[in-house]
């Protein structure tokens, strides 16, 4: 499980921000190489430095533009910031040549999110090195024929519900949970009355690992899935900014299930938008102008979401935990005894005996 | 081999015999046809058979009992089938009784667990022979015989015998229910009072009066528990029920893992898995590890109670509680603390 450090916040961006910033100064970022006995030079630390600042001064600007220019910026923040978490993760200065990536949206695809995205399998590429550098995996995108804005703004939790009523629920790749404790377990709950119960079914055939560390979801009677994690499983779900829990849908590529990280997602739909707002304003501006399907208020809120959630999980990652920020963290301890009706029995059984020892 | 696998060794021999193959096929077909009121009424967790015939009597005399009234007598046939099934399993304990030297009559009739039963009226004429093997009990026997709790009870026998003779086979074996009552009454991980005074006076150094006697009593509990253990067993093979299993496939929590003066206790809350589920009365396996705390557990529990939740807030669970059994089919743990022998 991963470890949670409460942050009281009543400005979560900017506190985000204010932790970020700390890696502007190259003293900062000395001593966090020599806590973890990591060389470095200085090529490394204005490296680091520059990105950050960088990406501060575009994600910033972003916040005052419109719909035309701020996926721009934002994709640029968010490439600067993850080639700044790079180097501090890896200790050295990345080479980056591309993207990693292009977009393509054809003549006769209409909506924004059928444009489809190709993975450039090059190990200079932006993508492949980021996803290196933070999770030290060679990812494989050689198996990915196709691949759109659409499913992976599927795989977005935040987005679930305007997903759903936008596209439907072809493309979903992620299943919103929430999070039941008792007195004898703690399970997982799906809602079916937002997703059925055959599509749930087949996204779980979905996620990777699945089978080994859950038992068989069952069904109880107020129209929910349980899923209930196995004695020797591990937690495979995620919490979003929001609070909000999630299992990420593979992306089934071939005969894999491909899960990318959460911050992967944003960057891919944030490339791919930038990408169509720069090069073909012919398609972006009317969508910008005159959109009348509802999709603009979609990727609206997508902006707006990755704006607060990008940085949040960039500094997760710098620090190997999640960083939760919020007004309603400090609070009383208190240690009285909640007792549970099995409990409360055992307590009058063991009285009711003693009596009638003595 | 322990007592415990020379079971598990004669279930499994059981299982080829013909006359099981028989009794199954004529368990299955009463459990599923008309009479199966009377099969599910009659079989209650400790008479096994017995309970069916003696339901059978009474559906003679049924004018009174709108219950009795509506259920179908048993044939001749299905009842010589049913006779067979309890008789084969009287055989067993008479063998394992009659194995303990120097056992006198009245301690042996009260070491039978179904002597709290009503007797039936008409008498049960079944020659074993012509069913099983007479030897087939011989290994197990010899392992019975060979149990810590035998040995501790021929020893104990001999220093009560003047006492024993005093108190015949009802009166005792309502002082084996009456300590079976005491432990039901007291609840899952309580121990009775009583028990734990008991405990205390049998401590080396204590002022408090050497209840030996009461202590025999609990032995003799004990002892008629390991027999009920087994005679659930072999009723098990002759319904063709599989052993419940409890494993990281069906386990959703370990509500309670606990060791009194009494015995080793497990209480799970569990999923329905495609192994069969675990039963009040009958042997279960348990099979599972926790890896973090490098725990790996298999070993053989007694289901004492189940609860079973359906279509709820949580889905269909099952809660069961189970004792666990050592090798010599014990479940219970206080001989240990009342003798320093075993």
């Amino acid at each position: 499980m991963v470890e949670i450090e409460k942050i009281y916040s009543e400005r979560a961006e900017e506190d985000i921000w204010s932790s970020l910033l700390k890696f502007t100064y190259t003293e900062n970022i000395k001593r966090y190489f020599e806590q973890r006995e990591i060389e470095y030079n200085n090529d490394l630390l204005e490296s680091i430095s520059g990105s950050i600042l960088q990406a501060y001064e575009y994600f910033s600007l972003s916040g005052s533009a419109s719909l035309q220019i701020s996926p721009l910026l934002l994709y640029y923040g968010a490439t600067n910031l993850l080639y700044g978490v790079s180097c501090i993760l890896t200790g050295e200065v990345q080479k980056i040549d591309n993207h990693g990536m292009k977009v393509r949206l054809l003549p006769n695809q209409k909506s924004i999110a059928d444009a489809n995205v190709k993975f450039i399998n090059s190990k200079t590429g932006g993508l492949t090195t980021y996803l290196k550098a933070l999770e030290g995996l060679d990812y494989d995108f050689s198996v990915v024929r196709s691949w759109t804005v659409k499913e992976t703004l599927g795989s977005l939790v935040e987005l679930f519900p305007d997903f759903i009523s936008k596209y439907g629920n072809e493309e979903i790749h992620v299943i919103p949970i929430k999070k039941v404790r008792s007195d004898t377990e703690v399970n997982l709950r799906v809602d079916l009355s937002i997703i059925s119960l055959e599509n749930v079914q087949k996204l779980i055939e979905r996620i990777p690992n699945f089978k080994s560390n859950y038992l068989p979801p069952v069904k109880n009677n107020l129209n929910e899935l349980i899923m209930r994690k196995k004695l020797n499983g591990i937690d495979l779900y995620q919490t979003s900014y929001t609070g909000q829990r999630f299992l990420s849908v593979g992306h089934n590529k071939g005969n894999t299930d491909l899960v990318l990280p959460y911050y992967a997602s944003i960057f891919i739909i944030l490339y791919s938008f930038s990408d169509l707002c720069r090069y073909t304003p012919d398609k972006w501006n009317p969508f910008v102008q005159r959109d009348t399907t509802g999709e603009k208020n979609l990727v609206e809120k997508f902006i707006y979401m990755s704006r607060r959630q990008f940085p949040n999980l960039m500094l997760n990652k710098i620090f190997g935990k999640d960083h939760l920020f919020s007004a309603d963290i400090y609070k009383d301890i208190d240690n009285r005894a909640i007792l549970n009706k099995e409990e409360v029995l055992s307590l009058i059984r063991e009285e009711v005996n003693n009596k009638r020892g003595k | 081999m322990t007592f415990r696998d020379e079971v598990f060794k004669l279930c499994k021999v059981m299982e080829k015999e013909s006359i099981t193959l028989k009794l199954r096929e004529q368990i299955i077909e009463l459990r599923n046809g008309p009479k199966s009121m009377l099969t599910s009424s009659g079989i209650n967790r400790s008479s096994h058979y017995l309970g069916i015939l003696l339901l059978d009597e009474q559906v003679d005399f049924s004018d009174s009992n709108i219950m009795l009234s509506v259920m179908h007598k048993l044939t001749l046939k299905e009842r010589e089938m049913i006779s067979i099934a309890h008789c084969i399993l009287i055989n067993f304990v008479n063998e394992c009784l009659n194995s303990i030297p120097d056992i006198p009559v009245n301690i042996k009739l009260a070491l039978n667990p179904y002597l709290k039963f009503k007797p039936l009226n008409s008498s049960v004429k079944i020659e074993i022979a012509d069913y099983i093997d007479v030897g087939i009990f011989s290994e197990v026997v010899e392992a019975f015989i060979n149990t810590k709790i035998v040995g501790l009870f021929h020893i104990e026998l001999k220093k009560h015998l003047a006492e024993l003779n005093q108190i015949n086979a009802i009166e005792m074996n309502a002082l084996l229910t009456i300590i079976e009552r005491e432990i039901d009454e007291v609840g899952f991980n309580q121990i009775p009072a009583s028990f734990s005074e008991l405990a205390q006076s049998r401590s080396i150094g204590s002022p408090r009066e050497n209840n030996s006697l009461f202590a025999f009593f609990y032995l003799c509990f004990c002892l008629q528990s390991v027999l009920k253990v087994c005679l659930d067993m072999l009723a098990m093979v002759f319904n063709g029920e599989k052993m419940g299993v409890i494993d990281e496939d069906s386990i959703i929590n370990i509500n309670k893992c606990f060791s009194n003066l009494l015995r080793k206790g497990k209480e799970f809350l569990l999923q329905e898995s495609n192994k069969p589920s675990p039963e009040v009365a009958k042997i279960c396996v348990l099979d599972y590890s926790i890896k973090a705390n490098n725990i790996n557990v298999h070993e053989f529990g007694y289901c004492i109670a189940t609860t079973t939740s359906f279509s709820s807030e949580y889905g269909n669970t099952l809660k069961c509680k189970v004792n666990i059994v050592d090798e010599d089919l014990n479940q219970y743990e206080m001989l240990k603390y009342l003798y320093s022998s075993i």
